[in-house]
């Protein structure tokens, strides 16, 4: 492995392993830890207030007495829950957040293991998480947590398709599955540039994946009560968080790298080891800006809603976009194509969300003055639900 | 009520209230207060082309006893006649009156027990409260739950507060008070409130700080 | 292992139960579902059940009013208006004009107030986790403000008298008020911006628990979602009360009756009260507060009385019956919310759970109005 730029074999492959379990840890937990203080501080700064303050300067150790108080707290099982699957949930759900660090390379030089596949393999291993929820759901004998994590998982597996499909573009644009080659291929001209549909498809997906506002029905089962982690406490239901956290960091990482140019634009990656750690970490902290932007600002989709997002949009539009880049790759057109292409597919996902809620305005009459006239006709209720 | 308390300093300013008056009428001689108020109230006749005069055009052979309320036109109707009034009241096209307002029973202890019905015109404008007396042991009374759906859970909190049970109603079931309790009617007056002792200045002991001023519910 | 084939066989229920974030208060709702659909609702209210009326009648007419504040505690003084309107027709007293400038102007200011709440929870309710609820509020706390200075209680203000008012508004009230509804303006605006036009929003409640003006009338809603279903209803304009009658205001009047028409009639409503407020400001005459030959004990005669106000969340009415004496004999609460929550049921059925949060926060009601 390469660690601060020195290039060293370690003979022995266990303690290689064990110096790379080591540093996910540590690195994990502290972005989690950070992750989570970030988001209630920007989380408050939206809704006009100050968020924490009282717990170190601003706050600052709030996240750690949380983190005190929840591995202080009892371990609560319901008696009649399946024991072993309701308590490796948590695992299951954590564990391919670590999993997925192991490929993604931060710098040039930088990384765990620079992988050829990549990107298959950070795929392919975040699509594992949803076990975990089933588990939840499953393994606490409660009707909220089983309808919980039915929905999650169904909109886990649903949201899978698109975020594949919109990476597969990406890769087939590239020509590679590495994730440094996809990198360096954005030397010049970044990707969001070339394929705009692409990216939002990827963060919608992601948003998805990670369950946050506007997707965030599973873990609102009923507003609120929690869905399938409603029967955890203490130090499993903080696993569940610290997963989530985890995973908007894995995310933003892989679309900062994949669509804005990762270490590389707009100063050439010939520059030093540290600038590329700061334009990391600048687009990767400029996507979880964004996702909590979103979270805050939105309130969230029915699931009926969301799976026709999914796939009665989001899924065309990603076969749209691989079939143009298709057609562009094969013919040999020049770049600029692909940018016509993708803008104007997103140009379409655009105006598909715009019309199926405007379909009309709506506003109220003002009526001046008087006594009741029923209207002349009834009015009918729009939609077929609740008639 | 206690009768014992002392009159009240000054009321000459209290002007003397008819019922149901308009305007206040000038103040004449003020009889003694138990007279006053042993005086059966003087029912105005409704005023002519009000909805009274509906009623009767719409509803020709039924015995309606209507006078001017406070706020509206009382008619007082028989039990029995409910699932004729009601629906003529509803969908007569002088009438009109599509709204229910309100439901709800009264307990006039000696006189019986009294359901008390609200109903209102948007269209028309015009409103009116209609009556029922019932007795104590045969309070039943015809639903208007399938005419107004309003009246669905009305009727349902008046038969737990009052016992008053409506025939035809699709579920008569405890709304305000646990489900349980199906034979207790709180808002009847042989129900007492618990005992109120009114205390006076140091109540933490200690007979001579306590001033006790007991007032039972009759 | 469950198949598949018997989760679509069984109906399951769910109970969103007495303690539950999105209902409003103490309320239970055993939801019966095939699978995303609702079948059944049972609404179980009583949990906040005092005995209000029975309490009434044992106390006399300037005390009865405490308990008025406590029924819906989001719009206290159109309930002690509504009150004392009664009392007064009974009794016979005639309110001063300053008295009654004063009652309309704190009443239509407790309607944008109520309102305002209902936004907040409203988004919270769509899953907006927080963010209308902290700009409502924002808003909310100034009017608080001059409840405060005007009433010295921040919740159960107990300000209204059979006659009058207690006390006196303080000297700077006329300046307060107007100081406080530029930012109201500016709050409804950015309330406007965040939530009328989202996209997420309008998805979520158009065309969900909708009530046409027929049934709407049936099961005798009233107030905003009366208006919501297309009928122009408004107790300040067809049996106007109080000074309604001095004042140019409109009514805002929705079409389809469902969540989203009910959610823009409270929106408009909130103008046409600030319209209200900054009309009566500037007429707010000088004067007693209380009428000059104020009986010290209140003799109501042998007489039955009904007022009611347009409250915020519909009509509120009181129907006193008395027998002589100075406390009423029975005292009937109209409650807008007991009525509008009785159509609970029509609403939901047919529609996904999520759906039911949704409806159950467009009736905007409040328990203890509900349970009286």
């Amino acid at each position: 492995m390469t660690l601060l730029a020195l290039d060293y074999d370690i003979e022995n492959p266990w303690l290689d392993a064990v110096l790379g379990l080591l540093v996910i840890v540590l690195l994990m937990t502290v972005m989690a830890l950070t992750l989570i203080y970030v988001e209630r501080k920007v989380a408050a700064r939206l809704q006009m207030r100050l968020g924490p303050m009282r717990v170190g300067p601003h706050g600052t150790l709030q996240t750690l007495a949380d983190a005190i108080k929840l591995i202080g707290k009892e371990d609560l099982r319901p008696a009649s829950a399946d024991r072993w699957v309701f308590e490796l949930a948590p695992f299951a759900i954590f564990v391919p957040a670590f999993l997925g660090f192991v490929a993604i390379p931060f710098t040039r030089n930088w990384a765990i293991s620079f992988l050829d596949l990549g990107l298959f393999y950070i795929v392919a291993v975040s699509g594992l998480s949803f076990i975990g929820f089933l588990m939840a759901g499953w393994g606490s004998d409660n009707k909220y947590a089983l309808l919980g994590g039915m929905r999650a998982a169904a909109q886990l597996i649903s949201y899978e398709v698109p975020l594949v499909l919109s990476l597969l573009a990406v890769s087939m644009v590239v020509g590679s599955l590495d994730l440094r080659e996809i990198v360096e291929y954005q030397g010049r001209v970044p990707l969001f540039v070339w394929q705009p549909l692409a990216l939002f498809i990827f963060i919608a997906a992601a948003l998805s994946e990670l369950e946050r506002q506007p997707f965030d029905i599973p873990t609102a089962e009923s507003e609120v009560v929690g869905g399938p982690f409603i029967e955890y406490s203490g130090i499993r239901w903080s696993m569940f968080m610290l997963a989530s956290y985890t995973n908007l960091f894995i995310y933003s990482l892989l679309g900062s790298i994949v669509f804005l140019g990762g270490w590389d634009w707009p100063l050439g990656g010939r520059e030093g080891l540290w600038l590329q750690l700061v334009w990391t970490a600048a687009k990767a902290g400029f996507l979880i800006l964004f996702f909590i932007w979103i979270r805050f600002t939105l309130p969230r989709l029915r699931i009926d809603q969301l799976m026709t997002f999914c796939w009665k949009v989001l899924i065309p539009l990603a076969f749209l976009q691989i079939f143009l880049n298709g057609l562009v790759l094969v013919y040999e057109w020049p770049d600029v194509f692909l940018l016509l292409t993708s803008g104007a597919g997103l140009a379409l996902a655009c105006y598909i969300v715009y019309r199926s809620v405007r379909v009309e305005p709506r506003g109220v009459r003002l009526v001046p003055a008087g006594r009741a006239r029923l209207p002349a006709a009834t009015a009918t209720a729009e939609g077929g639900s609740g008639a | 009520m206690a009768e014992g308390e002392q009159p009240d300093a000054p009321a000459e300013g209290e002007p003397p209230v008819q019922p149901p008056a308009e305007a206040p009428a000038s103040p004449p001689e003020r009889p003694a207060r138990a007279e006053r108020e042993a005086k059966a109230p003087v029912k105005e006749p409704p005023p002519p082309g009000s909805i009274a005069d509906l009623f009767a055009q719409a509803l020709p052979g039924v015995s309606l006893d209507a006078y001017q309320g406070l706020s509206s036109v009382i008619i007082e109707i028989g039990r029995d006649d409910i699932p004729k009034v009601m629906p003529v009241a509803r969908d007569d096209p002088r009438l009109d009156l599509k709204f229910l307002r309100c439901l709800f029973g009264v307990d006039h202890q000696d006189e019986g027990l009294e359901v008390v019905y609200q109903l209102l015109s948007l269209d028309k404008g015009h409103e009116v409260t209609l009556k029922t007396r019932l007795s104590q042991d045969d309070a039943k009374v015809p639903s208007v739950a399938s005419l107004w759906k309003a009246a669905d859970w009305h009727e349902r909190e008046t038969r737990d507060m009052f016992g008053i049970h409506f025939e035809g109603h699709p579920h008569l079931l405890p709304l305000l008070l646990p489900e349980d309790m199906t034979d207790h009617f709180p808002l009847r007056k042989d129900n007492p409130l618990a005992e109120i002792a009114e205390w006076q200045g140091d109540f933490l002991g200690g007979d001579a700080a306590a001033a006790a001023d007991e007032e039972v519910e009759e | 292992m469950v198949t598949e084939r018997e989760l679509e066989t069984v109906e399951l229920n769910i109970n969103m139960g007495p303690q539950h974030p999105s209902t409003h208060g103490v309320f239970r709702m055993v939801i019966t579902v095939d699978g995303e659909r609702i079948v059944d609702v049972e609404p179980h209210i009583g949990y906040m059940h005092r005995g209000g009326e029975k309490l009434s009648e044992t106390m006399d007419f300037r005390q009865a009013i405490g308990y008025q504040d406590r029924t819906d505690y989001l719009a206290q003084f159109l309930n002690e208006q509504a009150y004392c309107m009664a009392v007064e027709k009974l009794i016979g007293l005639e309110v001063p004009e300053r008295s009654e400038y004063i009652r309309l102007i704190l009443c239509e200011l407790n309607r944008v107030t109520s309102h305002l709440m209902f936004i907040g929870a409203f988004g919270i309710d769509l899953g907006f986790f927080g963010t209308s609820f902290t700009y409502a509020f924002r808003e909310r706390e100034r009017i608080q403000d001059i409840f405060e200075e005007v009433s010295g209680d921040r919740l159960m203000y107990g300000y209204f008298r059979p006659g009058g008012v207690v006390w006196d508004v303080p000297d700077n009230f006329v300046q307060r008020v107007r100081e406080v509804l530029p930012y109201t303006k500016q709050g409804m605006r950015d309330l406007d911006l965040l939530l009328t036009e989202n996209e997420v929003l309008i998805a979520r409640s158009r065309g969900i628990g909708a009530m046409s003006a027929e049934r709407a009338i049936n099961w005798g809603l009233s107030g905003p979602m009366l208006r919501a279903s297309g009928v122009p209803w408004d107790l300040r304009k067809d049996q106007p009360y109080s000074l309604y009658d001095r004042f140019e205001f409109s009514i805002p009047v929705g079409e389809y009756g469902d969540v989203y028409d009910r959610y823009l009639v409270r929106l408009a409503e909130v103008h046409q009260s600030i319209a209200i407020v900054e009309q009566a400001i500037d007429q707010l005459p000088d004067g007693p507060i209380m009428p000059e030959k104020m009986p010290r004990k209140l003799r109501a005669p042998v007489a039955e009385v009904y007022a009611a106000v347009e409250g915020a969340r519909g009509e509120y009415g009181i129907y006193i019956v008395s027998k002589g004496g100075d406390k009423p004999y029975r005292l009937k609460i109209r409650s807008p919310s007991f009525c509008n929550l009785s159509a609970l049921k029509e609403m939901t059925v047919g529609n996904y759970v999520a759906d039911a949060v949704a409806i159950l926060g467009s009736v905007d009601i409040v328990l203890c109005d509900v349970d009286r």
